[in-house]
Parts: C-alpha cells; structure tokens; sequence
C-alpha cells in the first residue's frame, strides 16, 4: 500500500457518513498511517511501510492515530461519550534513566460516559474486530497475532470525582492521560 | 451493522480536568516531615520555597509556516545537597504548581537514597502528540536554550519524564553541546547508549524493587526462599523484579497480571515461560497464556487481596485504597509504582500491621542509575552492565539500612521514615553549609 493509495482511500471515506464498521476501522487505520506519515521525522519518510512500522516513534504515532479515529467513532455513534482519554500504563514509575519499553500494540484508552451501557460495549468490541482484522493487513509482526487491539475502560463523572479505578488515573501525576477528543458543552 | 462516522463537535483537546493542587499535598507532606524534626522556621521556609523558577516562552515554527508559541517551565527546588536533578515533561497539563510539586519530590527522592543532587522538575505545557517530529525536535531545541542559563552539568541536569524520552534528552544534549562548542554528556542522562547512556537501565527500577523487597524480608526475620510474591503489572518493572525475585532470591512468584489478564498459581508461576510468552507475544501481553490450564485466570482486583508473603504493585497509581485495604492479605507491600497506595489506605495498611516500603525507596533504582550516567559521562569512563548491576545494589542497601535504622530510631513506619530522613538531609546541608552572603 502507498501514501498515495492511503490518501485516495481516506478521502473516500471522509465522504461517507453511514458505513460498516469494518469500513470505518479500514479508514480509521487508514487516517492514522497518513497522520503518521505526515508527522514522521523527514528523514525516514521515504523507508517503506514495514521498516516505519519497527520505527518506535512511527509506530507511536501511529497508535495514536488509531486512538483518536476510535474516540470519534465512538463519540459519533454514542452520545453517552462525553470524552476520551488515551494513557501509556507503562510510564508510572520512573523514567529518569531513559529506558524505553518495548513496542506493544495495544492502544489504551479511558472513555468518559454519562452512563456505561452495553450498547456501547458492544460497539467497542465490534470496532475492536474490525480494526484488529483491518490492522493485520499491515506489514507489522506486531498486529499479526492480535485478536484484540482496543482497551478501551468506561469511565463516569462519579468514578472520575471519587477516583475510582480507572477513573483515578485522570488525576494521575506520574501517567496523566493525554484527552483526545471532548463533546462541546 | 452501520455506524456513523462524523463525530459530533468537540472541545480543543488541549484542555483537562480540573485537580486537587498537587502541590498542597506535596507542601502537606513537607511540613509533616519537618513537624517530626521540629525544624525550626526559618529552615523550614527555605525547604518550602524553590531556589529558582524559570518560565519561559517556547516559539516554534510549524510545519505549515505558522508560528506557535508554548509555555516552558523549570523549577530548582534545591541545590542544597548537589546539582539539581530531574526530569522534563511535555502534557498539556503541565504548569508551574506540578512541576514544583514535582522538583520538590525530587529534591527528597535523591536525598532518601542518598545522592548528590537536589530536585529539579521541567516541563512544557503541550499535546506532543499533536506536533510533527520536525516540531517536536524544534520546540525541544528551542526549550533547551531557553532554560539553558539553568542547566549544566554541575548545576541542574535534565531527564526524560512523561511523553519524552531518550530522543528528546539526545536533541537537548546536542543543543547544549552545538551552543557551548563541544560536546557536554553531562549535561543530561536517559540519553541513548551511543551518546552516553548507562548499561543497565532496563533492569534497574525492578532490580531496585527486588532488593527492596528482599531487604524487608530479611529485617523481618524471613528468609526469601520460597515466600509467595504477587505482582501487579507485568511491565518493564514488574517483570524484572518477579524474575529477579524467583532466580536470584528463591522467591515463588505466584500471580502476575496486567491489563489483560491476571494469573494465579499457589504453586507458583512457570515464570520463564510467562516471560517468555510476554516477550514473544504480539501485545507483550499476558492474554493467552495458560489456556492450556496450566494457571487460573483471576479479576485484576482479587490479585491484591490474595494471601501472599509479598505484594507489588508495580502499576498504576491508586490500586490499594481505602476500599480495598482491608481485604489485603499480603505481609509485605513492596510499591513498585508510585502513588500505588492512598493516603487513606496507608493508614488502614499501618493500623492492621502490613508494611510497606514505600515507593520513594522501592522504585529509586532508575534515579540511581541515572546518577551512574552522570558519573560515568563526567569521567568519560563507561560501566559495563555488571558494574552497574553491583553498584546499584550497594547503593540501594545502604539506602535501605539507612532508612530502616531511621525507623527504628524515631519510632516510625518505613514512609514517614523516608521523607523524615530526607528532608532532614536537605536541612543539614542548607544548615552546614549556612546562609550566604
């Protein structure tokens, strides 16, 4: 797959507005690789897809494309979604000496409800099939394997006031989540 | 099934919930300490404030040809005792009340374990996932020389923190060296290997863990072999201090979990097989070992309150709270993460009697060997892994037996130990060294 095919095919989905949901992952993934690639230092642009794919901070790149293609899918089809959060569980606790962790393929995310249902459980699950399978289309060993991708905790206002479970994490000093997406008040 | 693909509106993503001042409880934790030293105002006052506060702006030029300008900050908190140390942060949530918050937790983490340094903390307010590598690497350069009449190798040196990295530290460094003509290792560590980075940093947080851990066993009369050991995170630390604790020391680790999944076997874990599934595995995930039967699959919660000799917490913050503290079984909680226990929990945890080695002693291995690279960049003379391997468990037991016999002196647990015996550092130098001019 080129850049350019990526860019014909993401622009084709941008015009869709009611689509399966492996379409939606397919462009999800799509979105993010073109997202990385644009943002990928310029130096290594060129290199074909499966060496960008080993590169870490491509390959970090590219999952948080993945987050926020997911934050808006979720958020375009639950109004129950109030934010999403994407965090690294492995940051806490010391990174002074440099030392990075190895590349892992699951993307993290802590999605803000009003009330959790399993309507949107299902949803995410559902989405988490399709992009796990829209993702191994990609040359990396990393998501050849997967049968699951998306970590995705609901989180309430109430468990984010009391911080509860994953909730506590929002007011986290040493692994603050980075906020990817929030509905207009 | 079809689903929508426009998302509704949304709010810039650059703003966050709102906190409770972290530096309050920070300053909180302070005067509890100096409370238990009676020290005497005036002292008191000097360790309260930050030597030195810098906020600088951070103008960039964008990838489209506009200009941004960011918010930087770098905060000394103390010199008193050596260089100021600490790391840089980029968060949109970055501001000047976390990042004294956190110069002042590195003032005390350095003094606990006995280095050189003072505590220094850096950060610029941005989504770096938001900028281009090119902008990221200018904004970086640009950040650097505009804290750069703070930093030095002998005065304040830099390291990753969250959402930076060996890169971030190894564009710095080059800025500083291009700037200074010539090149100046020192001036920050957790760079890469190839520019000065220290042998043994992958190990060293868990490492440090394990001695931890071992350490309290043995001033509790207990042999380690053969003491049951749960592990809460399978990460980096996590899984160097459960296979550090079963290979070198005996131990039988027994549960293990991450996000996704926890595994439980009283007779103790297969760990190179675990590891090695981890290690080999897509995720570097537990999901999908032992599916043959070979372990029980437990919640991530009941993995704390299983009856073990050992429990580590080796992940997120807040996992042992005022909820759950009652129900744990553990004899020793050995804090792999920070902040794994509440406030609230502590007190529950001291009243039943569990002890805790708390997280400013159990995870200091990375700042330890952080202060390796320093020393190894300063005399251009480089460790090998073994070398670092022995001198952080030199330097971690001593630490240990320093705040252990500090316990027993004033009558306290082994947290109220560390702080009080930090800061009480921090006070002797600033005393012995007096007031100038």
């Amino acid at each position: 797959m080129t850049t350019t095919d990526i860019r014909t095919k993401t622009a084709e989905a941008r015009s869709l507005q009611a689509v399966s949901v492996q379409q939606v992952a397919d462009s999800i993934r799509d979105e993010a690789l073109t997202d990385a690639q644009d943002r990928y230092a310029v130096f290594q642009r060129g290199s074909d897809l499966g060496s960008l794919l080993r590169h870490p901070d491509f390959f970090e790149r590219l999952k948080y494309g993945l987050t926020v293609g997911v934050a808006k899918a979720l958020a375009a089809n639950d109004p129950t979604v109030l934010a999403v959060y994407t965090y690294d569980p492995s940051s806490n606790p010391d990174s002074e000496s440099g030392d990075t962790a190895p590349l892992e393929a699951t993307v993290h995310m802590l999605a803000l409800v009003s009330t959790p249902s399993a309507a949107l459980s299902a949803f995410i699950a559902s989405l988490d099939r399709a992009l796990t399978a829209s993702l191994k289309s990609l040359p990396a060993p990393l998501f050849a394997q997967r049968e699951s991708v998306l970590d995705v905790n609901l989180i309430t206002e109430k468990d984010a006031r009391l911080g509860i479970g994953y909730a506590a994490l929002l007011s986290s000093l040493f692994a603050p989540p980075i906020r990817v997406w929030a509905r207009e008040p | 099934m079809t689903v929508l693909t426009k998302a509704p509106p949304q709010v810039p993503v650059s703003s966050t919930p709102a906190r409770g001042s972290m530096l309050a409880t920070a300053l909180a934790q302070l005067d509890s300490a100096c409370d238990c030293l009676k020290l005497d105002d005036g002292l008191r006052a000097i360790i309260r404030q930050p030597e030195r506060e810098l906020t600088v702006a951070v103008p960039i030029r964008r990838d489209d040809g506009t200009v941004s300008v960011f918010t930087g900050y770098r905060v000394q908190h103390s010199s008193a005792r050596g260089p100021c140390k600490g790391g840089i942060r980029y968060h949109p949530r970055v501001d000047m009340d976390e990042v004294r918050a956190l110069a002042m937790l590195m003032t005390l983490k350095c003094a606990v374990v006995n280095l050189p340094f003072g505590g220094a903390k850096g950060g610029v307010t941005v989504d770096p996932a938001l900028l281009s590598d090119g902008e990221l690497e200018r904004l970086t350069r640009r950040y650097a020389a505009m804290i750069l009449p703070l930093l030095g190798g002998k005065r304040d040196i830099p390291a990753p923190d969250v959402n930076t990295g060996e890169r971030t530290m190894a564009w710095l460094m080059d800025t500083i060296s291009m700037l200074e003509g010539h090149l100046v290792r020192e001036i920050a560590t957790g760079k890469p290997i190839a520019l000065g980075g220290s042998e043994g940093r992958s190990e060293a947080t868990g490492r440090g863990v394990a001695i931890a851990a071992v350490e309290m066993l043995r001033r509790l009369g207990r042999d380690p072999q053969g003491l049951s050991v749960a592990v809460q995170g399978f990460g980096n630390v996590g899984q160097y201090a459960a296979n550090i604790l079963a290979a070198e020391y005996g131990c039988k680790v027994v549960a293990l979990s991450d996000v996704s999944d926890a595994l439980h076997n009283p007779n103790g874990l297969d760990l190179q097989a675990v590891t090695a599934h981890v290690r080999h595995s897509p995720g570097h995930l537990l999901a999908g070992y032992g599916l043959n039967g070979c372990v029980d699959h437990i919640a991530n919660a009941d993995l704390l309150t299983l009856e073990v000799d050992v429990l580590i917490p080796a992940a997120i913050e807040n996992q042992i709270t005022a909820q759950n503290a009652d129900d744990i079984r553990a004899g020793v909680i050995v804090e792999g993460a920070n902040g794994p226990t509440t406030f609230e929990a502590d007190a529950i945890l001291k009243d039943r009697g569990i002890t805790v080695v708390p997280d400013i002693v159990a995870n200091a291995g990375g700042v330890i060997v952080s202060y390796f690279e320093w020393v190894q960049d300063l005399q251009s003379f480089f460790w090998g892994a073994e070398e670092v391997r022995a001198q952080l468990g030199s330097t971690l037991r001593r630490a240990f037996q320093e705040v252990w016999a500090f316990a027993g002196r004033g009558g306290y647990d082994m947290r109220t130990a560390a702080y009080v015996l930090a800061v009480d550092r921090v006070a002797s130098a600033i005393q012995q060294r007096g007031l100038f001019p």
